[in-house]
């Protein structure tokens, strides 16, 4: 069977659901099924490496700041297929609001994070807007939550 | 969960390889940092870190590299990047690090590399 029997057709309007501890290391399970959805729908290698990376940091993002890395607290990972796209929804249950860092990126200065003036760290929403089609961020009053869409043709 | 970096340190010289694999990300920080600190301590100038057996990296390991840049500007050190897929070094490319490490196709374009900067040195920016 070929990627399109396969794929977006067979599988569109279906939700995924994954549920995660809030604890390092499980950002690889949410990875991972996302990969594997990706696959299913006929994304090429390149594509399917964008949305690992996407993932990995939209869920490291709800593990560390949402949740603040309490493993009794749960992430939840929505991915919907659709026949020109794939949606996928991270989400934590935060009563914390992203902030305006969080919900723009940072614009991060690497000569100044290289020359040590500023920290290194907080590239993850940069590269999330970096490697998705369209991306959202919205604070309710359950949590966070990141949208993203990567679309099967650009 | 499991699944930890590991980093060990060989000589190509001029280079002082670092082999990296397994995931890199904030837990790999005291691994990689030590393995760094072993090539500095043995004078070493030009860096190698190699990713080809690594599986993922992510923003908080992208952030442990530029720790390492600042860390070899200090010391007036080299560091250069082998080994990285497409799509990371799509990454690299993006976030502008290529500039201040540059990123050879294998070892021997590396060592290629440092024996002609050290023959015509060009100014890049960590050096």
């Amino acid at each position: 069977m070929s990627n399109s029997e396969h794929g977006a057709g067979t599988h569109a309007g279906r939700t995924i659901t994954l549920s995660i501890p809030s604890e390092r290391g499980w950002e690889r399970s949410a990875m991972e099924l996302a990969a594997s959805v990706a696959r299913l729908m006929g994304f090429p290698g390149e594509r399917v490496e964008d949305i690992k990376t996407a993932v990995l940091e939209a869920t490291l993002n709800a593990i560390e700041h949402g949740n603040r890395n309490d493993a009794s607290r749960t992430v939840i990972v929505l991915l919907v297929p659709e026949r020109e796209a794939l949606e996928i929804s991270v989400r934590d249950d935060s009563t914390s609001r992203f902030t305006n860092v969080e919900q723009l990126g940072s614009l991060p200065s690497l000569e100044d994070r290289v020359a040590g003036r500023s920290p290194a760290r907080g590239w993850g929403t940069l590269l999330i807007r970096s490697l998705v089609d369209e991306v959202e961020f919205a604070s309710t009053g359950d949590g966070n939550i990141v949208r993203m869409v990567i679309r099967l043709q650009r | 969960m499991a699944n930890e970096a590991q980093a060990s340190v060989r000589e190509l010289p001029p280079l002082w390889v670092i082999d990296l694999s397994g995931p890199v990300t904030s837990s790999a920080e005291p691994t990689i940092s030590s393995a760094y600190r072993s090539v500095s301590e043995r004078g070493g100038r030009d860096v190698l870190l190699n990713f080809s057996a690594v599986d993922h990296l992510d923003s908080s390991g992208i952030a442990l590299i530029i720790g390492l840049l600042t860390e070899s500007r200090q010391r007036h050190q080299r560091l250069l990047v082998t080994g990285l897929t497409q799509h990371y070094q799509k990454i690299f490319d993006m976030m502008g690090l290529t500039q201040y490490a540059p990123v050879l196709p294998s070892e021997d374009a590396a060592r290629e590399w440092a024996l002609g900067e050290a023959a015509h040195p060009t100014r890049i920016e960590n050096a």
